[in-house]
């Protein structure tokens, strides 16, 4: 079991194979890659619980996870609980295209579990970035795009709250150069 | 202050969602706010998805391109096509070669776009890398064609273009060998060929046709020069791609369908020494599409060499020499007439200095800025090195700049000022940033190659990010410290 903490002080128990779903928390506890292990010690330091490196990914301590709250990593490691054991993607560039799906598509499990208000979308996309789950940055990514697709540049304003701060000269020489995507 | 909890996202997420946007719905994106703007403008897998976007609704773009024509597909996808296109020509003859040139490439010549300069960024582990470059010498032809050169790895580096927050290197129809600062620069005319513009010390722009050779891969082998630099140390070479991508709106869109290659060569002859200047000394950082451009535009049917290029922030910027002269090329235009093999002889004209006008009114009123593009200069202001921190500016731009006469005997930079104007830049929130562009000087080349450059009009010489075209004459601005990286995008 993995212990991690949340920026609320929240201690989750976590298996060990679901949190290495992880790319961070993996090397972390792998202690493989020397950035990763730096990273985790400035944060254990950060977070008054310094401790040796042999002492990773015993169970007895905590890993913190600094700006990540307990509702977002509850979402999270719902993530990874329901993908365990699925192939990690790759660290290979190469790889990791491949994995990516070549479409907007998304499975009907991810699909249902990304339906959340735009706050914990965002919110659930920052963490995955920071923990390093490609597979569910892409999820929601991909819906990010998904939301965006078909709408005007008004509509997707409005949906994300975007403020306009071009001057309407700005916006009509923009609106020129791409009016080749216009609908015609 | 925006309060979107959208576009306040870190810009590789907002690049990734984007990235699953169609080049249409990523037109619409770009006008959504200035940072979606500036990030789509400034991260080269957009801007090529965008540009391919354009040139899928262009019926004139000429480029094997058709496989992916779909505009419909979104930016990764077009990129994992691009990685897995496969490239030939690892062996031709060159009478085959010539006639597909001739049937083929240079009825549709395109000389125009932008080119990277070489360069690199770090954490980028994925590098586009030229290893052989033909160069063909048009003006000693055999019955085999024209004599073949090879140039080396070590004198020949590739531009590679990075892209900042992407695992993927791109380059968009614009490339360059060798590096700005060591004045040659290039620009594709097909997927495999590449004419290069080489700026010369004897004051004459060398235009050469390359091709190159996309076949190897020497995935071992790593800049050495860049070795120092951990943030390299993941470096791998791949196969470089280049495309060339047609511009709808470009002034080229308007050539006189009967010109060939050819026209843009000069008559200077090739001698290997000619490009020792290739030897790339320092890399210049990229930011794509807006460190390096060169191209030859047309303007009323006149062909302008133009030249843009800025420098790595927090290194050194470098100096070069720019001399051009276009009237050669608009003499290897009109006296083009026959096959392109034919070899063409055009000597450089010297112009006496009163024929070229009176200086001052024809520069401000005819050739500052000329026409072709816009007297509203935009560009992005970095705020630090190596930050993704930017700001989208836009004003217009009067330049401090003193010509200087080659015409005279003797060179004295102090007393042969011609123009000295006055400079400032307004931002697009109307703040006056003169101060922070100290582009005052623009000298004279060395007075060492003085009697080299006499036959020429005109020469110019600046350290510099930045380079303006007015007319047929290239100014570089000078940046001093080079803490800011501007660039500016005509």
């Amino acid at each position: 079991m993995v212990i991690l903490a949340t920026s609320d002080n929240e201690q989750f128990n976590v298996d060990k194979e679901v949190a290495e779903r992880s790319v961070l928390i993996k090397n972390m506890l792998e202690g493989e890659n020397p950035i990763a292990l730096a990273v985790a010690f400035v944060y254990m330091k950060l977070n008054g619980s310094f401790i040796r490196h042999e002492d990773v990914g015993e169970s007895d301590q905590s890993i913190p996870l600094p700006n990540i709250t307990s509702p977002v990593l509850k979402k999270v490691l719902e993530y990874c609980e329901h993908h365990r054991g699925e192939p990690l993607p790759s660290g290979d560039t190469d790889n990791a295209d491949d994995v990516r799906k070549r479409t907007t598509d998304i499975s009907e499990w991810d699909q249902k579990f990304i339906t959340v208000d735009q706050e914990m979308l965002f919110e659930i996309i920052l963490a995955a970035n920071y923990l390093d789950i490609k597979p569910l940055l892409d999820v929601g990514c991909k819906t990010v795009a998904n939301m965006i697709k078909g709408k005007t540049p008004e509509e997707i304003r409005k949906l994300f709250n975007i403020v306009n701060d071009f001057t309407p000269e700005e916006e009509a020489q923009i609106k020129k150069e791409n009016e080749w995507a216009e609908d015609r | 202050m925006n309060m979107s909890p959208l576009s306040n996202l870190p810009v590789e997420i907002i690049v990734r969602f984007l990235s699953f946007l169609s080049p249409k719905e990523l037109a619409l994106c770009a006008r959504l706010s200035k940072r979606f703007l500036a990030i789509i403008r400034t991260t080269s897998i957009l801007t090529y998805a965008l540009e391919l976007g354009k040139a899928s609704l262009d019926e004139t773009y000429f480029l094997n391109f058709r496989r992916i024509e779909n505009s419909e597909c979104s930016s990764s996808d077009l990129l994992a096509a691009l990685r897995k296109r496969e490239h030939g020509l690892s062996t031709f003859t060159w009478s085959e070669r010539w006639d597909t040139l001739l049937k083929k490439k240079f009825n549709n010549l395109q000389v125009c776009g932008s080119v990277f300069t070489g360069g690199y960024a770090h954490k980028y582990d994925e590098w586009y890398h030229v290893d052989t470059i033909y160069v063909y010498d048009l003006h000693n032809v055999n019955d085999n064609g024209p004599t073949v050169t090879t140039l080396s790895l070590d004198a020949v580096y590739s531009g590679y273009a990075v892209d900042p927050g992407q695992d993927l290197l791109v380059l968009i129809g614009k490339f360059v060998v060798g590096d700005s600062g060591n004045n040659c620069f290039c620009t594709p005319i097909s997927e495999t060929e590449v004419l290069l513009v080489c700026c010369e010390e004897a004051g004459v722009p060398l235009l050469r046709y390359f091709t190159i050779n996309t076949d190897s891969r020497r995935p071992e082998e790593a800049d050495p020069r860049l070795e120092d630099d951990d943030t390299l140390s993941s470096l791998k070479l791949h196969n470089h791609v280049i495309f060339d991508l047609p511009f709808k709106n470009h002034p080229l869109s308007n050539r006189p369908s009967t010109w060939t290659a050819s026209m843009i060569f000069s008559e200077a002859s090739y001698t290997p020494k000619t490009f020792s200047p290739f030897v790339i000394e320092s890399s210049t950082f990229v930011y794509p599409r807006h460190s390096g451009m060169v191209g030859i535009k047309f303007q009323n049917t006149q062909p302008t060499l133009f030249m843009n290029s800025s420098h790595e922030p927090g290194r050194l910027p470098y100096t070069f020499d720019i001399f051009i002269h276009l009237d050669s090329l608009r003499k290897l235009k009109n006296t083009f007439s026959s096959s392109p093999t034919a070899s063409i002889s055009c000597p450089i004209p010297t112009i006496p200095w009163e024929e070229w006008g009176p200086g001052i009114t024809r520069i401000l009123q005819d050739t500052y800025l000329g026409p072709w593009h816009s007297r509203t200069l935009r560009g992005y202001r970095f705020l630090a090195p190596d930050t993704s921190e930017y700001q989208m500016w836009e004003g217009l731009i009067k330049l401090d700049f003193k010509i200087l006469d080659f015409n005279t005997n003797a060179w004295d930079p102090s007393t042969r000022d011609i123009i000295q104007g006055e400079s400032e830049v307004l931002t697009c929130d109307g703040i006056k940033i003169t101060s922070s562009l100290p582009y005052r000087e623009i000298r004279m080349t060395s007075p060492r190659n003085y009697n080299k450059y006499r036959s020429n009009r005109f020469g110019i010489e600046a350290k510099s990010p930045f380079s303006i075209l007015m007319g047929d004459v290239i100014v570089w601005l000078d940046e001093n410290p080079p803490n800011d990286l501007h660039v500016f995008q005509f």
